[in-house]
């Protein structure tokens, strides 16, 4: 998928990444969403940490550092705010895909999925 | 665990171009070596040698420049209520003075009218509202700036005070009148200092982008007010070093406060 399409979302599927296997490092958010997608989310990996540590300062998702086998990792998990807030990006998206499948099996000649 | 060099030679790389300071800083650098390190045991899990392991995992993650540029500091909500604050006091104290100005055109004493002891008060009280959140950027921020950021604080607010005052007292007439020169002296000196230590404070955090750029802005805009102010065209001298500071005041206390505050 294109990264530029990817953008608007990325907060979204941070978000879920998270919530996925909380609590997560920056590492393993990144490779559970290229893992999860079959590739299809493969993201600027130097481009995460900027929007996870905005989520965090929006209050989304909190942090603290771990250790684990003498390598010390910063952990993620969602805050109450951050579930209700991916409740209701859950919510819009659902919405809007549905919206567009419906448009788009008007179209006889299209093969949709 | 070893250190790898390929790695740390890129992470040096990363902290010479970060903007980010502080515990922030420190903790981006971890966060970035950490992934660094997993990324390359992946690769080595999926059959790489360490070198190329780590090759990869660094092309993954960015170059330096593109890496250490996501990372843009941000205002917190102190800096911008201190910047709020600071710009009312500019606004208040400049129209406050102009109205005393027109009000005490005839040469009426302070006290003849209500009118005239509420423009005379609510002009000093503005001095402290623009005063007060300095004073508070400088003791917020003394720890990282050093003797040179603090010193450009309180050489800043002395300026921005001076100018004010010197308005009032030659031009707006509210009722406190020093010697013209002696605060013209005052003013040039103080000036001085407040970009002589600004430079130096800028130079040391480039808080701010194009900093030489923003040097040489600022400077000239203050040898051109502290021209008009020797020139005994105290009022538009006065007037344009109170622009001149709201706008260069608030963009440095913005520069100050563009830390996260995530640690």
């Amino acid at each position: 998928m294109k990264r530029d399409r990817v953008r608007g979302h990325l907060r979204t599927l941070l978000l879920a990444a998270v919530a996925a296997g909380e609590p997560q490092h920056g590492y393993a958010v990144i490779a559970s969403l290229r893992e999860v997608s079959n590739g299809v989310f493969s993201l600027n990996e130097g481009a995460v940490y900027p929007v996870l540590h905005q989520l965090e300062a929006d209050g989304l998702i909190s942090s603290r550092w771990d250790d684990a086998n003498g390598r010390r990792r910063r952990s993620y998990s969602l805050t109450d705010q951050g579930r209700e807030r991916l409740r209701n990006d859950a919510d819009d998206w659902l919405e809007f895909r549905n919206g567009v499948e419906t448009i788009l099996k008007e179209v006889p000649w299209l093969r949709t999925h | 665990m070893a250190a790898n060099p390929l790695i740390e030679e890129h992470l040096v790389k990363i902290g010479a171009e970060l903007r980010v300071r502080g515990r922030y800083r420190d903790r981006v650098l971890a966060e970035i070596r950490a992934h660094l390190e997993d990324a390359t045991d992946a690769a080595i899990a999926r059959g790489l040698a360490q070198p190329e392991a780590s090759e990869l995992a660094i092309a993954e993650v960015g170059t330096a420049s593109a890496v250490s540029g996501r990372f843009t500091p941000q205002a917190t909500g102190f800096t911008r209520f201190s910047i709020g604050m600071a710009t009312l006091g500019v606004i208040l104290a400049t129209a406050s003075s102009r109205a005393a100005n027109e009000l005490h055109a005839d040469g009426a004493p302070l006290g003849s009218s209500a009118l005239y002891t509420i423009v005379w008060a609510v002009g000093w009280v503005s001095l402290l509202l623009l005063a007060s959140p300095m004073v508070a950027l400088f003791v917020r921020h003394r720890g990282r700036l050093g003797r040179s950021g603090a010193l450009s604080i309180v050489a800043l607010s002395a300026s921005a005070l001076a100018a004010l005052g010197f308005h009032f007292a030659n031009d707006g007439s509210l009722g406190w009148g020093p010697d013209a020169d002696l605060w013209r002296r005052v003013l040039v000196v103080v000036g001085a200092v407040a970009t002589l230590a600004l430079a130096a404070m800028i130079r040391r955090t480039r808080l701010v982008s194009h900093w030489p750029l923003v040097l040489i802005g600022s400077g000239l805009a203050l040898v051109a007010v502290h021209y008009l102010i020797l020139r005994g065209q105290g009022g538009s001298a006065a007037v344009a070093g109170l622009l001149l500071l709201a706008v260069g005041g608030s963009a440095y206390a913005v520069a100050l406060g563009r830390e996260r505050p995530l640690a």
